[in-house]
């Protein structure tokens, strides 16, 4: 007999034999004398194990058991029994080394830390200044002039208080250079954790100088007018842009309503659709009108290239297009770029009754449809299709009593993005007069 | 308290009612021991199992689960216990049977007499000697098969091994066991 037709016949006897083989073996029985012998002397065997004689437990050992028992109190077998338990699980022992060594680096990492930040302490202020240069700017060269220049500007300083030297304009000068190279000693140890951790990304340190700096930090970054000379390029810009796709810009400018009045025309000039609302426009026209307002310009499709040259400095070609433009040409002094908050998102209802949703376009909360709403303004078929041709953007005022919510641009501009593409970037451009 | 469930009984002795073990004790007394006996041979040996295996299964009955069913579980305890005392001891060719005769031997007929009788006597020492030369994992898998009527998967909670391994250790059990019945069978026929 074949071992498998053995295998059937034994799991036969067992009454374990799956039902799709039951044909299987039904045949074999059927075909084969050697098969329904040896299934008869295998039951024949089953039956001898069963026909044995029972083993009874005496009551003697029955007692003996019960005894034995008894001898042990439960509540304590049971305690033990959980400890030995529990100390024997190989995870039990796992965790209890890695809290041992989490314990043990938590407390040398803070002995470490405590012990050095006692030897800074009592080194000073040019060695604390050292140690940041070292930190920070890895450069052992700019090192040794810095601790120089340091050094006597803290002479100088030191002679200044004191009154021992007279203090002539050419010393000024020069010490109020040494001063800005002095870097900010109250900064100097959250600057250095930050750019210890070695990520990079650009940003600007408390003071009056602009130096950048890696840290750790994503977002926000934060980017003066000077440091650039006034340019933003693309490729300052996509360090930054990647790491998110919906973004809130804040300009911080001399006059936001100039500022404004530039952004529209470079949108105009980079092919985008703005829709302003009337109170927008006249509040742009008349120059005279200093009541405080605040301007927001929100496009949906945006791109790095297009928001380099949206917040370029390039002057107006026509000064009569853009009446508040300023002479200087830089229409903002910092700017920072943020994620699109949820804050930001609650303003953004609040005052265009509308906010970016987490994929797509945006979504239309309180603003029913576009197309009956008898307030819009009729267009000509060339205006639609210029519109449809044209990227479309969102340029409005508004203050604390005043919104947009409902307002046919806004509504307008939602339509539009509808029937446009939506992989680019979101961007809220928030625009701020400086102090 | 004799007709509660096993769980009910597990869970009074739990919460400190420890008589309700010894309702545990007698219900499972003789099968612990029979299978102590099957598998070692040996009164003795059988005894010292089946009192650690109650002795065991008190001191860890917090440990019980509750998610098979308890012989299961102590059979499991017996089992290793069994294997344990046969280590400590070499292990017994000759079965501690009640006869030592090597006389007639012949197997079981559907004759009701005095002769099939004395028989079923031989045949059943036949099988004690037959089982006592398998290995304690065929014997093991064997005895809970056909004396507890187990089934695979209760085999395989109780050995602690897959229903795969308790399905090919029955098949080669059985194979082996007919190969010393025959062997057996012919050294009789020879004297």
């Amino acid at each position: 007999m074949k071992k498998h037709e053995l295998k059937l016949l034994t799991a036969f006897v067992d009454g374990e034999l799956p039902s799709s083989m039951q044909n299987e073996v039904n045949e074999l029985l059927q075909n084969s004398a050697e098969a329904r012998e040896f299934l008869r002397l295998l039951k024949q065997d089953a039956l001898m194990i069963r026909n044995q004689v029972p083993m009874e437990c005496s009551y003697k050992l029955t007692q003996k058991i019960l005894n034995n028992i008894k001898v042990r109190p439960l509540s304590r077998i049971a305690h033990l029994n959980k400890r030995d338990d529990l100390m024997m699980k190989p995870w039990f022992s796992l965790v209890a080394v890695a809290a041992i060594l989490a314990v043990t680096t938590f407390v040398s990492f803070y002995a470490v830390n405590a012990f050095l930040a006692m030897q800074e302490n009592e080194q000073g202020k040019g060695q604390l200044a050292r140690s940041f240069n070292q930190n920070v700017e890895n450069d052992k060269n700019a090192q040794a002039d810095n601790l120089e220049s340091i050094a006597k500007a803290e002479q100088i300083a030191m002679q200044e208080k004191q009154n021992l030297l007279p203090v002539s304009p050419e010393q000024n000068k020069e010490n109020d250079k040494f001063a800005n190279m002095r870097p900010p000693v109250g900064k100097k140890n959250k600057s250095a954790d930050i750019a210890s951790k070695g990520k990079e990304l650009l940003a600007a340190p408390a003071n009056e100088t602009f130096n950048l700096i890696k840290v750790d930090a994503p977002l926000p970054w934060v980017l003066r007018k000077k440091d650039v000379d006034g340019e933003v390029t693309g490729r300052v810009l996509s360090k930054v842009i990647s790491h998110d796709a919906r973004l809130k810009i804040e300009l911080s400018c001399k006059d936001n309503a100039a500022a404004f009045a530039q952004l529209k025309m470079n949108l105009n000039k980079m092919g985008y659709f703005v829709y302003s609302d009337v109170s927008t426009l006249m509040r742009l026209k008349n120059k005279n009108d200093k009541s405080p307002v605040n301007y927001m310009i929100y496009l949906e499709n945006a791109n790095v290239n297009d928001l380099a040259q949206l917040l370029g400095q390039e002057k107006p070609a026509l000064a009569k297009d853009v009446a508040k433009v300023t002479s200087t040409g830089s229409f903002w002094v910092a700017l920072v770029v943020s994620k699109l908050s949820s804050n930001d998102r609650k303003t953004m209802k609040s005052v265009l009754g509308f906010e970016p949703t987490e994929q797509g376009g945006s979504s239309l909360n309180t603003i029913s449809k576009p197309a009956n709403d008898s307030n819009e303004p009729a267009k000509g078929s060339s205006l639609q299709s210029l519109k449809k041709n044209k990227s479309p953007a969102l340029a409005v005022s508004f203050t604390a009593t005043q919104n947009l919510v409902n307002s046919a641009e806004v509504k307008q501009y939602l339509e539009t993005v509808k029937s446009s593409n939506q992989s680019g970037i979101k961007v809220l451009v928030v625009l701020r007069t400086e102090n | 308290m004799n007709s509660l469930d096993d769980h009910t009984l597990i869970r009074l002795v739990l919460e400190g009612n420890t008589s309700a073990f010894d309702v545990i004790v007698r219900r499972y007394n003789t099968k612990v021991y029979s299978l102590a006996y099957r598998l070692l041979n040996s009164v003795e040996d059988a005894e010292d199992v089946a009192q650690d295996t109650f002795s065991q299964a008190f001191k860890g009955l917090g440990s019980f689960r509750g998610t098979s069913k308890f012989y299961t579980w102590l059979f499991r305890i017996t089992y290793n216990l069994a294997i344990s005392q046969r280590r400590k001891r070499k292990p017994a060719l000759s079965l501690n049977s009640q006869t030592d005769s090597q006389g007639e031997i012949t197997l079981p007929s559907d004759d009701a007499s005095p002769m099939k009788n004395m028989e079923d006597e031989e045949g059943k020492t036949l099988m004690d000697k037959a089982l006592g030369l398998l290995s304690l994992d065929h014997r093991a898998g064997l005895v809970l098969k056909e004396i507890e009527g187990f089934s695979y998967e209760e085999i395989a909670l109780s050995l602690g091994v897959p229903v795969g391994t308790v399905r090919s250790r029955l098949h080669r059990a059985r194979l082996e066991l007919r190969a010393i019945l025959e062997k057996l069978d012919k050294e009789r026929a020879d004297l």
